[in-house]
């Protein structure tokens, strides 16, 4: 019997659902050692798109749970919608869905920039392109910013011979890792300076400072969770009101 | 632009064979390797509930 994750995805690309796997089960692909026992999409925030969803959801036997309850206006505020698997064999098994995120861009722009992953037995899975997964992964848990630095690192360690500069420039925006920037720096001093200006700490790394560039890294990383800690602030405000409204039979399912 | 000399670098950081294992497979392969553990996290009767994660904005609902 295929695993719950197979069946989801199959079952998104049979209703033509336009989402994008992100997430632990993304970051499996991109060479993230993780186990991850549930499945996260961004999604188009669309009557069309939410239609299909819907569908899918349907004959997987989603049911929404927690709040708030599917909707466009929640998923374009930054909320996460949850539900769980109750078809045979799906085990519960959990499904959250985003539409909009903080400091990643908009979805036509993610779909755009989509990558396309052959499966066995599923198809082509809409991934979300990894410069992108990188971005919705700086959230102000310790164990994403761990992915974070696995993924980069698996990226460098599978890197073809020819490399472009685009690659290089997203490593040195990107690479988590003080003695792989410094070695970075040195074998591409020219782009290390271009990468500069948008990343200072790379300064230590360019004067060859790996325990300099780790502690400004550990700002850097504390900086990101600050912002991600205050942008959901007011989203959990808003899911604490939903919370207790439904809780007291006051949610009309409509927000 | 010519490769950037970083694996040997990076198995010595990493220093660790069965991540490194990890990196050396394509997607399919890792998912392959994915579905796997699932078979044996099922074996085990293992819980698909989310990990309680107390960093998680969601862990107001205390999954």
């Amino acid at each position: 019997m295929s695993s719950p994750i197979h069946r989801v995805l199959s079952t998104f690309l049979k209703h033509k659902v336009r989402a994008l796997l992100m997430g632990g089960q993304a970051c499996i692909l991109y060479g993230g050692a993780e186990f991850s026992r549930n499945i996260d999409f961004a999604v188009m925030v669309s009557d069309e798109g939410l239609n299909s969803l819907k569908s899918a959801l349907a004959e997987l036997e989603a049911e929404n749970i927690f709040v708030p309850p599917l909707s466009q206006e929640a998923l374009m505020k930054g909320h996460a919608c949850h539900f769980r698997c109750k078809g045979e064999g799906m085990r519960d098994l959990r499904i959250d869905v985003m539409g909009v995120m903080r400091a990643v861009s908009p979805f036509p722009e993610l779909w755009e920039r989509r990558v396309e992953i052959e499966l066995p037995e599923i198809g082509g899975v809409p991934v979300m392109a990894l410069a992108d997964l990188v971005q919705a992964k700086k959230t102000q848990r310790d164990k994403d910013w761990h992915m974070l630095r696995q993924l980069i690192e698996s990226d460098m360690y599978k890197s073809s011979n020819e490399l472009s500069r685009e690659k290089i420039l997203f490593w040195f925006a990107e690479c988590r890792t003080p003695e792989l920037l410094v070695n970075l720096a040195a074998k591409y001093p020219a782009l290390a300076g271009v990468a500069l200006e948008k990343r200072p700490l790379l300064e230590s790394a360019i004067s060859g400072n790996a325990e300099e560039t780790a502690r400004l890294l550990k700002s850097e990383e504390d900086m990101e969770k600050e912002l991600d800690w205050r942008h959901w602030q007011g989203l959990k405000a808003e899911l604490e009101k939903w919370r207790h409204e439904k809780k007291h039979g006051m949610c009309n399912g409509v927000i | 632009m010519e490769a950037f000399p970083g694996k040997a670098l990076i198995r010595k950081i990493v220093d660790n064979d069965e991540v490194l294992d990890w990196y050396e497979l394509n997607p399919q392969e890792r998912f392959a390797e994915s579905q796997k553990l699932w078979e044996i996290f099922d074996l085990f009767g293992g819980s698909y509930d989310v990990q309680p994660d107390t960093q998680s904005p969601f862990n107001i609902f205390k999954t």
